[in-house]
């Protein structure tokens, strides 16, 4: 079969559509708006960095670059680093050196264009390894940890090993009789949730962006959090967030709560995805209160980047490090690609600090398509 | 069944289509034959049968695997280390 690697434009969009439903979801109408939101609304480059082979005048896989803005040991300096995401081929096509092609091709694209460097954090156990065979660098794992309610998880590994059809069907039937999913008890509960407390539905983008200026930060590689980026960045439309404030004259501490409502991900889970606050008690404060209010069956966060106390915290409340061995433990890890091929043999760095070490970065979910 | 000739078979099972005169010294990752899923399956059979919590993010996978008679030399090096 011959194939043809073509950059993006916009006639292809119905058919990166559809053959996104191999990889967002099943809903055409989702991933039109997914599409739009990230690579048409992004605050920081269009969709031209999308990279799509095409066999027979058809879209059979895709490679994307989105844009995402990184902010080094100073806040007035900014990084462009695109985000390398969405990698597909259509079944048919696999195995066939469709995979490399587009990947290196998304890869010459983004140099041309100037950029020294990209970045993923959501790669695929898939991905991983073929992002590693296409010369990006795994710069670390996220150490996730979860905290599973007393009674799920023996009732979660029995049905997990039911991957039956009636168990599809019933999960069907679940997510239908209970549209807000995992956040049914924090919503039904949320007028529990009072004094400084709020929950809220939308983010106070702005209020937000202020408190994590006016934070001490050590200068490690951190998304930039302004209001522009927090207004677009919780509109995505494959997942769904709930916003728990604390303000004691003004904002004081938020807690981002993220749930997956695509059926190609784990609608069961929730994501603590960011979490700031101007002091331990505020802090404690916060989870607290998402605990006891929304009684999570599965909750989950990433500790790679957390302090000291709040990895006791998270552990206190019940939270455990379960990470996998072997290629899965690799599945969620930082990946960086060096893309300047001029400076192929420098270290590869941002500012002062190394791309390639993990404890280099100040990482939330957040910056992550998986949160 | 020799090693050679697994690693033919789960390559393949993986859904790479190895050409019929594959020699032992033909590209396979960098010249796109093995890729996707394919080299996936391939670093699972790796871990779970030759080599366990072998690390592929500390090695150059595109280069040490590219072929037949790398991945050998590969899990010969291993093999010994284990």
């Amino acid at each position: 079969m011959a194939y043809q690697i073509v950059p993006y434009v916009s006639d292809l969009e119905p058919q990166i559509i559809e053959l996104q439903t191999h990889l967002w979801s099943r809903d055409a109408a989702r991933n039109a708006a997914y599409f739009r939101w990230k690579y048409v609304d992004n605050p920081y480059v269009d969709a031209s960095l999308i990279q799509l082979t095409l066999c027979s005048r058809r879209v059979v896989a895709m490679r994307g670059m989105f844009g995402a803005m990184w902010e080094v040991d100073d806040p007035t300096a900014r990084h462009f680093m695109p985000y390398a995401d969405d990698f597909v081929v259509a079944p048919a096509h696999r195995n066939r050196g469709v995979a490399s092609q587009v990947m290196q091709a998304s890869v010459a694209e983004t140099a041309r264009r100037g950029f020294p460097f990209a970045v993923s954090l959501s790669a695929g156990p898939v991905t991983f390894v073929g992002s590693l065979a296409t010369g990006w660098r795994s710069a670390g794992a996220y150490q996730s940890v979860w905290r599973d309610s007393a009674w799920s998880p023996p009732l979660r590994r029995r049905l997990d090993r039911l991957h039956t059809r009636a168990y599809g069907r019933l999960k069907l039937a679940f997510d239908a009789l209970h549209p807000a999913g995992p956040f049914a008890r924090l919503d039904r509960g949320s007028r529990h949730i009072t004094g400084p407390l709020s929950l809220r539905r939308a983010p106070r983008a702005a209020e937000m962006a202020a408190l994590v200026a006016r934070l001490p930060w050590d200068g490690r590689i951190r998304h930039v959090r302004d209001a522009d980026y927090l207004a677009w960045r919780f509109g995505n439309p494959l997942h769904d967030y709930r916003f728990l404030f604390w303000d004691d004259g003004g904002l004081q501490g938020y807690l981002v709560l993220q749930r997956y409502v695509s059926d190609r991900a784990d609608r069961g889970c929730v994501n603590i995805v960011d979490w700031e606050a101007s002091s331990e008690a505020i802090r404690t404060g916060l989870l607290t209160a998402a605990l006891r209010a929304g009684r999570f069956t599965r909750l989950h966060t990433w500790t790679v980047s957390a302090s000291e106390p709040l990895r006791i915290l998270l552990r206190d409340q019940g939270f455990v490090a379960v990470e996998p061995a072997g290629v899965q433990a690799r599945r969620g890890g930082l990946l960086v690609r060096r893309l300047d091929a001029a400076n192929r043999d420098a270290p590869w760095m941002l500012g002062s600090r190394s791309l390639l070490r993990i404890a280099e970065w100040d990482l939330r979910m957040l910056y992550s398509m998986a949160g | 069944m020799s090693l050679r000739n697994a690693l033919v078979r789960v390559i393949e099972d993986g859904g790479a289509q190895l050409p019929a005169d594959l020699d032992d010294h033909m590209s396979l990752i960098q010249s796109g034959i093995l890729d996707s899923t394919a080299l996936f399956e391939l670093t699972l059979w790796v871990e779970d049968h030759v080599a366990p919590g072998t690390d592929l993010t500390t090695f150059d996978l595109a280069e040490e695997w590219d072929t037949i008679a790398k991945l050998l030399a590969f899990v010969e090096r291993h093999a010994q280390r284990a």
